[in-house]
C-alpha cells in the first residue's frame, strides 16, 4: 500500500535543507532526538512532541491465549508498549485526501424505496469519492470496493432480512427500466417534435403521458424513475442540514422536544454536558438556549440543577460536520 | 517530559541553543507531515516505524435514538515499536513524573 519507506536518513537530508545546519549536525539532532524519546519514556512514561504526538508507555496484564498451531492454552505474560497519539494537525494533514467526507443519517422511517435506493447511492458517491483519491494518489482502492457491497447487503438484511439474491434482482431490474424508459422518453421527445412543431417547449410531464399510452413497459419504468430523483441524497441530505443551520434560533432550541435531563454535578460545565450529550463541546450554546428560563448567563451553572437537552435535527448538532461546530462557535462568541 | 523539557534537554546535550533546538525540532515534524502526506512510511531505527493506515468506513447506531450514521473511511498514523525496543521495555516500570 505505502509508496515507500523514508529512513533517519532521508528525514537527514530534509531537515538539513530546511534549516542552516550541515547534514552531520541534523543527524546528530535526529538520533540524540530518538535517543531522549527512548530515555524519557522508560523514565517518565510519556513524552509528548509538539505538532507530532504523544507518546505513551502503557502496561498490558498477561492474558491468556491458544497457541495457533498446537491448541495449547498459554500465558502471554505482562508486557510494556508504546503507543503513539498523534497531534491533530497530523491528523488533519494525513486524513485530508478524506476530509470532506461527512458522517451520513440513514433514515429508517422512510418509505421501502427509499432504503433501497438509498445504499444503491452511497456506494457510488462513495465511488466517485474513491475516483477523486485515486487523483490524489491514494492508494488501495480494491479494497474498499470490495468491502462497500457486503456492507450494503449488511445494511439491507438488517433493514428488511430480504433474501439478498432478491434484492439484486430488483436493483438490475431497476437498472434496466430505467435504461428502458430513458430510451423511449428520448425517442418520444424526438417524435413528438416531428407531430408537433408548434410545442417547442416541451418538458418532463409531456413527455411522460405519452409514455404512458405507449407502451406498459415504459409507465412502469417512469414511476420508478421519479422515485428514484424523489430519494436523491444532494436534495435530502445537502441541501436541509444548511437550511437548517442557517435559520437556527434560539427558539428552536426552547421549543425543541427535550430527550433527557441531566443533572449538574460537581466539575460538570455546559461544554461537558454537551460533550457527553452531542459528543462535541462547541454544542454547549444549545443547552444554554434551551434553558435561558434557568441560566441567566452560560456560567449560572449550579450543582444540583436540572439542565433540559434538547433533541435537535442530527444535521445542527453532528460533532463529525465542520459547518455544524462553526456555527456553534460563532453563537457560542455571541453569547460571551 | 513536555515539549519545553524535551527542547531544554536535547539544547543541553547538544549544547545548541534551544532556538535552534526548536527550530530542528519543527522541521523535523514538518519533515513527518510531508512524508504522511505523500503516503510514505518514516521508520526511525531502532525505535520504530510510523505507517498510514486507512480505517474503513463504518456504520454506528446511537443506542438511544436509534439513528444509524454511516462514518466515512479516514487515514490515521500509527506507531509500531521495533523488536529490539519492544524487548528492552518489556519489564521496566516507568517512575512517572
Amino acid at each position: 500500500m505505502e509508496n515507500k519507506k523514508q529512513s533517519i536518513q532521508e528525514l537527514v537530508d530534509i531537515i538539513a535543507t530546511q534549516t542552516n545546519f550541515t547534514k552531520k549536525n541534523s543527524e546528530e539532532f535526529l538520533k540524540e532526538f530518538v535517543h531522549v524519546l527512548q530515555e524519557y519514556l522508560e523514565k517518565d512514561g510519556f513524552v509528548k512532541v509538539k505538532g507530532l504526538g504523544t507518546f505513551k508507555l502503557v502496561k498490558n496484564e498477561e492474558r491468556k491465549s491458544v497457541n495457533v498451531t498446537t491448541g495449547e492454552a498459554i500465558i502471554i505474560p505482562a508486557h510494556n508498549k508504546v503507543s503513539f497519539i498523534p497531534d491533530n494537525a497530523i491528523k488533519e494533514a494525513v486524513n485530508k485526501p478524506y476530509a470532506h467526507l461527512e458522517t451520513i443519517t440513514v433514515d429508517d422511517d422512510t418509505k421501502n424505496s427509499t432504503i433501497d435506493a438509498q445504499p444503491d447511492n452511497t456506494v457510488r458517491e462513495e465511488k466517485s469519492i474513491q475516483d477523486e483519491a485515486k487523483n490524489n494518489s491514494i492508494p488501495n482502492n480494491t479494497v474498499i470496493q470490495q468491502e462497500e457491497p457486503s456492507n450494503n447487503s449488511k445494511k439491507t438484511k438488517k433493514n428488511k432480512k430480504k433474501n439478498p439474491v432478491a434484492i439484486v434482482i430488483l436493483l438490475l431490474l431497476f437498472h434496466v427500466a430505467m435504461a428502458v424508459s430513458f430510451y423511449f422518453y428520448k425517442t418520444e421527445i424526438v417524435s413528438f417534435f416531428q407531430r408537433a412543431v408548434t410545442i417547442e417547449e416541451n418538458n418532463l410531464p409531456q413527455a411522460t403521458i405519452i409514455d404512458n399510452q405507449l407502451s406498459p413497459v415504459s409507465i412502469v419504468a417512469d414511476t420508478v424513475v421519479v422515485v428514484e430523483t424523489d430519494s436523491m441524497p444532494d436534495t435530502t441530505n445537502i441541501q436541509q442540514p444548511d437550511e437548517i443551520i442557517a435559520t437556527y434560533t434560539p427558539e428552536l432550541a426552547q421549543n425543541a422536544p427535550i430527550k433527557e435531563y441531566i443533572t449538574v454535578n460537581e466539575g460538570s460545565r455546559l461544554t461537558w454536558i454537551a460533550y457527553k450529550a452531542y459528543g462535541h463541546k462547541a454544542f454547549w450554546v444549545y443547552i444554554y438556549d434551551a434553558n435561558r428560563n434557568q441560566l441567566k448567563t452560560p456560567n449560572d451553572v449550579k450543582i444540583g440543577m436540572e439542565l433540559a437537552i434538547p433533541e435537535l435535527d442530527a444535521s445542527l448538532v453532528n460533532p463529525n460536520d465542520e459547518n455544524c461546530v462553526i456555527k456553534a462557535l460563532e453563537l457560542a462568541e455571541k453569547y460571551k | 517530559m513536555n515539549n519545553k523539557e524535551l527542547i531544554s534537554e536535547l539544547s543541553k546535550r547538544l549544547r545548541v541553543s534551544q532556538n535552534d533546538i526548536s527550530n530542528l525540532l519543527a522541521s523535523t515534524v514538518s519533515a513527518f507531515s510531508t512524508a504522511f502526506q505523500q503516503g510514505n512510511d518514516v521508520s526511525l531505527q531502532g525505535f520504530g516505524i510510523f505507517q498510514i493506515r486507512k480505517k474503513n468506513e463504518r456504520i454506528i447506531v446511537n443506542p438511544s435514538t436509534n439513528v444509524r450514521q454511516i462514518v466515512p473511511p479516514k487515514l490515521t498514523v500509527i506507531f509500531k515499536m521495533s523488536n529490539t525496543y519492544k524487548e528492552k521495555i518489556k519489564n521496566i516500570i516507568p517512575h512517572g513524573k
